[in-house]
């Protein structure tokens, strides 16, 4: 990581959400994101992993300034964005910029590729007709779509080149940073491979950061730099992309790891008795017993400690702190003993 | 003697004159107790194999095939009561959206006891205590934590993976002898995903079920699957045994889609992607279905539609079959390369 | 579920409170009723006395609440045309239009329904044509002209059925029905058809749509490879999803045929309230006006009620409150 200002800088960010129980009973506080910090800089990839329900959708949403944050400290370009008023959100929203999962869903069916793409222009920038026209027409060059599909509706595109639009609207305000929202999970393998190549292209030619959201554990270790793995609003894990794939410090990291199918493994399944039990040795997957909390209903201590192997009484109490172990931050009381 | 046995497989839907062919002859072959994987992207086709296994593809669609032998009964002979009799009960089905397929008007337990009552021994569909007491067996055998109160439960209580739990009880409470999941983990979290294979893998060996795994995802079929079909634009483009298939495919579509994989281009800093998309129903090639995408594409291969074709149970559907290293051969030459490229220029 | 209960209980009655206000307004821009109730040659002082005897001075706001009280117990004052009480005359035209829309409804329900089952199931077959093809005449043609044209060929050519009135009634109390005579029930045929005939396409038309629509989703395809028999997948799957939005409009529209029972009542001369209202239009009869449009407001509301909690019974997904609170 370069030494230079973040372009993104996190410091303890939550967002609180009071979810009704019923006119009776008390509203009850839903910690989607509960203290997070990371930082990203320009140029860099920051991979956001979890499951659903860990707060990463909602981080998307506090980045992008669509909503306010609870509490906690959120610089973007140095500038603070937590307290500010709305001339400079207004000002900073161009900085950041959004590519939804389902680019179904997030480009309007009614209007062409170019209307779509000068768009932003026309809001955020003074720029007369024909340049909006001209820079549309350059963007669409850049993610590999062809002059003519300038006057076409979303309809008339394959999911892959929706993605491209999707990517091309995002870029039209030549944004620092792009908050990617699951971005090929909805794409088949062969169309995924061009969206993401795209995606790097990109950033190498215009110095775009990304924060990467994905459940997809081999997307991202193709495309971070850095991993900051998610459970239940908190980030568990965060360091290199390369510590945290080679020796995954906390035993949700290691158990995503495991639980993600691979092509190759030492011992393939295949043909091998399966036992029944659960814990039983010798297993091709070490899968993690349970399924993700609900928000609603928070563990104590450790939020994972239910699903662990390793968990001990004192995960069942106190909240383990973000703390350095080797290269990477982790949060586990167990970190440390455990073989890795 | 293979379980399920199938011979030119054609599914059409639109008219009888300008037919949308969703499946173009597919054979496929499953033994008993056998895992076999169907992959492919979306628009190949597996899902609609699926349903037709199942008797279930809508009237404007037409299902043809000179053989779909089932257990030693021909199924495009049985009558609608004799193939529903078979349906649900011998040949089960769960699918992709665990809550969207499970009523929202319903108690799970309703919904688990409808099944028995339907296909169950004739001591099930006579006894309703005995229909529940089989439903809490069901939940406990598919692992779900608490089965009583979940049997009260209603689908939008359950979490995704609980829902597909309840999905997989229902499908095994008549002992099928050939289970076909279609995307069972797609919609899953990741660690919840391996719960669920896990849980299919461990029922289909207590049970000896024959299981037919289709996915889009490369990776759960070479942990699961002893055989795999790759399918392409409703076309089989390669079956064989799963370590060889992943090993050395001989199709280049088999092997583009693993090489678009980021599990295969871990030092590399672009992926290889496939250029272009599946062929539509209007601009589906006369010859090869991939041609239009494929590196090896020669004239012969957009003007003539290679059959399958090799030793039984490897069969690839390529003019220029790639070898291990992953060149083609039969023939095939970089300066006929070159020459077919010139010419659709 | 309680809460929602009490909620919508509340809402219940600020919508009377606006209906009665509108009820309340009609008194006041029509004309000044003393000048209806005194001669040409009444004196100032006799138009006083007789506007405090009244009320008429008092603040609008007291006039108001006065109002209200009163319309609570169901005293709507005298009718200016007949002299008689407002209550009294509306208790005795109740019976025949509850007994019309109460066989309208029926009908419609009976009728619809299953046609619009058969209509979904059966897309291609030549009976759901020809449903389909009746219920576009049932939507477009107007309600009148229906009956007229009922009228024509069953009472005028063919002589079967009475053409107007609600034949003899037998008295129960205070109620009068024309459910237990013989000319009662005929003449209760074609009315009833008249009226039903909208909601009953609609019903269907509605009913088909839904069907249609659940029959595509995923749980009807599970069913289906599960191996349940058609009769299963189809009325014990899809049609309880259908339900839903059925019984909105099936209860919106119950309203309606007892609001819009003024049309077919005066084309069949039917005594009921409908008839009643348009006389009392056609004499500025503002006591009876009122009166009606409360009582409409107020079926309308507890129509609406009904279907609120009914929606409970069939969809399990709205009873969430209750059962997250028993986990």
């Amino acid at each position: 990581m370069s030494a230079a200002a973040p372009l993104l800088e996190v410091d303890r960010l939550a967002r609180h959400y009071a979810v009704s129980r019923g006119a009776f009973r008390a509203k009850a506080v839903v910690r989607a994101l509960d203290g997070v910090s990371f930082t990203v800089h320009a140029g860099e990839t920051l991979a956001v992993v979890g499951e659903s329900g860990c707060g990463k959708s909602t981080l998307a949403r506090q980045v992008t300034m669509i909503e306010r944050p609870t509490s906690g400290a959120m610089k973007i370009d140095g500038i603070d964005v937590v307290d500010a008023d709305k001339a400079t959100l207004k000002r900073l929203r161009p900085t950041v910029q959004m590519v939804f999962q389902n680019p179904y869903a997030s480009l309007n069916p009614r209007k062409k590729v170019g209307t779509l793409l000068e768009e932003p222009l026309a809001i955020n920038a003074a720029l007369g007709t024909a340049a909006r026209r001209a820079a549309a027409q350059a963007m669409m060059a850049k993610v590999g779509l062809r002059p003519e599909h300038y006057r076409r509706y979303p309809h008339m595109f394959s999911g892959g080149q929706r993605q491209r639009i999707a990517v091309a609207r995002a870029l039209m305000l030549h944004p620092k940073l792009v908050v990617a929202d699951e971005p090929v999970s909805a794409l088949d393998v062969s169309i995924q491979a061009q969206v993401l190549n795209l995606m790097m292209d990109l950033q190498q030619e215009m110095g775009i950061a990304y924060l990467f959201i994905s459940h997809n554990l081999q997307v991202v270790r193709h495309i971070a730099d850095a991993i900051a793995v998610m459970y239940l609003g908190k980030i568990v894990e965060y360091g290199p992309k390369a510590d945290v794939f080679a020796r995954p410090a906390h035993p949700y990291t290691r158990s995503l790891l495991a639980s993600t199918p691979r092509l190759r493994r030492d011992a393939s399944r295949t043909g091998t008795p399966v036992s029944t039990t659960v814990d039983a040795p010798g297993r091709a997957r070490a899968a993690i017993r349970g399924e993700p909390p609900s928000p609603l209903s928070q563990p104590s201590g450790c939020a994972f400690h239910k699903r662990c192997p390793y968990a001990i009484e004192r995960c069942r109490i106190e909240v383990p702190p973000l703390e350095p172990l080797g290269a990477v931050l982790v949060a586990c009381h167990r970190a440390a003993d455990i073989d890795r | 003697m293979a379980l399920l046995e199938v011979e030119g497989l054609t599914v059409e839907f639109g008219s009888v004159a300008t037919p949308l062919t969703a499946v173009d002859d597919v054979d496929l072959s499953i033994d008993a107790g056998e895992i076999v994987g169907c992959v492919g992207e979306s628009g190949s086709g597996k899902s609609v194999t699926a349903l037709a296994l199942m008797g279930l593809v809508d009237f404007p669609g037409r299902v043809r095939a000179r053989r779909m032998v089932f257990d030693g009964r021909e199924l495009l002979s049985l009558s609608d009561a004799e193939r529903r009799a078979l349906t649900g009960k011998d040949i089960a089905m769960i699918f992709q959206d665990p809550l969207a397929s499970l009523n929202p008007c319903f108690s799970v337990a309703f919904q688990l006891t409808e099944t028995l009552r339907m296909h169950g021994t004739p001591e099930e569909r006579g006894s309703a205590r005995l229909r529940r007491a089989r439903a809490l067996e069901l939940l406990q055998q598919v692992e779900i934590p608490d089965p009583t109160a979940r049997l009260a439960a209603f689908p939008h209580q359950l979490s995704g993976g609980m829902a597909q739990r309840v999905m997989i009880a229902m499908a095994i409470a008549c002992n099928p002898r050939l289970l076909i999941a279609d995307e069972p983990t797609t919609a899953l979290d990741v660690t919840v995903q391996a719960q669920v294979l896990d849980l299919l893998l461990r029922l289909q060996q207590e049970r000896g079920m024959a299981l037919l795994l289709i996915t889009h995802d490369l990776a759960v079929v070479a942990e699961t699957a002893q055989r795999v079909i790759v399918m392409y634009a409703g076309e089989q483009v390669e079956t064989g045994p799963v370590p060889e298939i992943f090993d050395t495919p001989q199709h280049p579509y088999t092997r583009a889609l693993l090489d678009a994989l980021p599990e295969h281009n871990l030092d590399r800093a672009r992926l290889k992607a496939i250029p272009g998309v599946v062929p539509g129903q209007y601009d589906r090639p006369a010859g090869c279905l991939l041609s239009p995408r494929c590196d090896f594409a020669l004239a012969r291969c957009s003007i003539d539609r290679p059959p399958l074709d090799g030793p039984a149970g490897r069969k690839v559907r390529c003019h220029f079959a790639l070898d291990a290293a992953g060149r083609p051969t039969h023939g095939w030459s970089e300066e006929a390369a070159a020459g077919a490229v010139a010419d659709t220029r | 579920m309680l809460a929602f209960i009490i909620r919508r209980i509340l809402q219940s009655f600020a919508v009377m409170a606006v209906v009665a206000f509108i009820a309340f307004a009609l008194f006041n821009f029509t004309g000044d009723p003393v000048t209806f109730m005194v001669g040409q040659d009444a004196t100032q002082e006799e138009r006083a006395r007789l506007r405090s005897d009244l009320g008429l001075d008092l603040p609008f706001y007291v006039q108001f609440g006065r109002f209200v009280g009163r319309a609570i117990q169901g005293d709507f004052g005298l009718s200016l045309r007949q002299g008689r009480k407002v209550s009294t005359l509306l208790k005795e035209r109740l019976p025949a239009t509850l007994e019309l829309a109460f066989v309208a409804a029926v009908l419609a329900l009976v009728l619809g329904v299953p046609a619009g089952v058969y209509t979904a199931l059966r897309r291609d077959s030549w009976l759901s044509q020809l449903l389909l093809a009746i219920s576009l005449i049932g939507v477009s043609l107007p309600t009148f002209l229906i009956g007229i044209l009922l009228i024509l060929v069953f009472a005028v050519v063919l002589g079967w059925l009475p053409s107007f009135g609600r034949g003899d009634t037998v008295a129960l109390g205070w109620w009068t029905t024309g459910f237990l005579t013989k000319s009662g029930l005929k003449a209760l045929i074609l009315p009833a058809i008249t009226l039903s005939l909208f909601q009953m396409t609609l019903i269907m038309r509605l009913v088909r749509a839904e069907m249609l629509e659940v029959l595509r989703t995923d749980y009807i395809k599970f069913a289906r490879a599960r191996g349940l028999t058609d009769r299963t997948v189809h009325f014990g799957h899809a049609l309880k999803n259908t339900l839903v939005p059925v019984i909105t409009i099936t209860g919106l529209q119950l309203g309606a045929i007892i609001a819009f029972a003024i049309i077919t009542e005066t084309v069949f001369q039917w005594p009921g309230m409908g008839l009643l209202f348009i006389q009392a239009v056609s004499f500025a009869d503002v006591p009876v006006m009122a009166a009606y449009l409360c009582f409409i407001a107020l079926v309308f509301v507890l129509i609406n009620l009904i279907v609120d909690l009914l929606y409970y019974a069939v969809d399990p997904r709205l009873r969430i409150e209750r059962l997250a609170a028993a986990q």
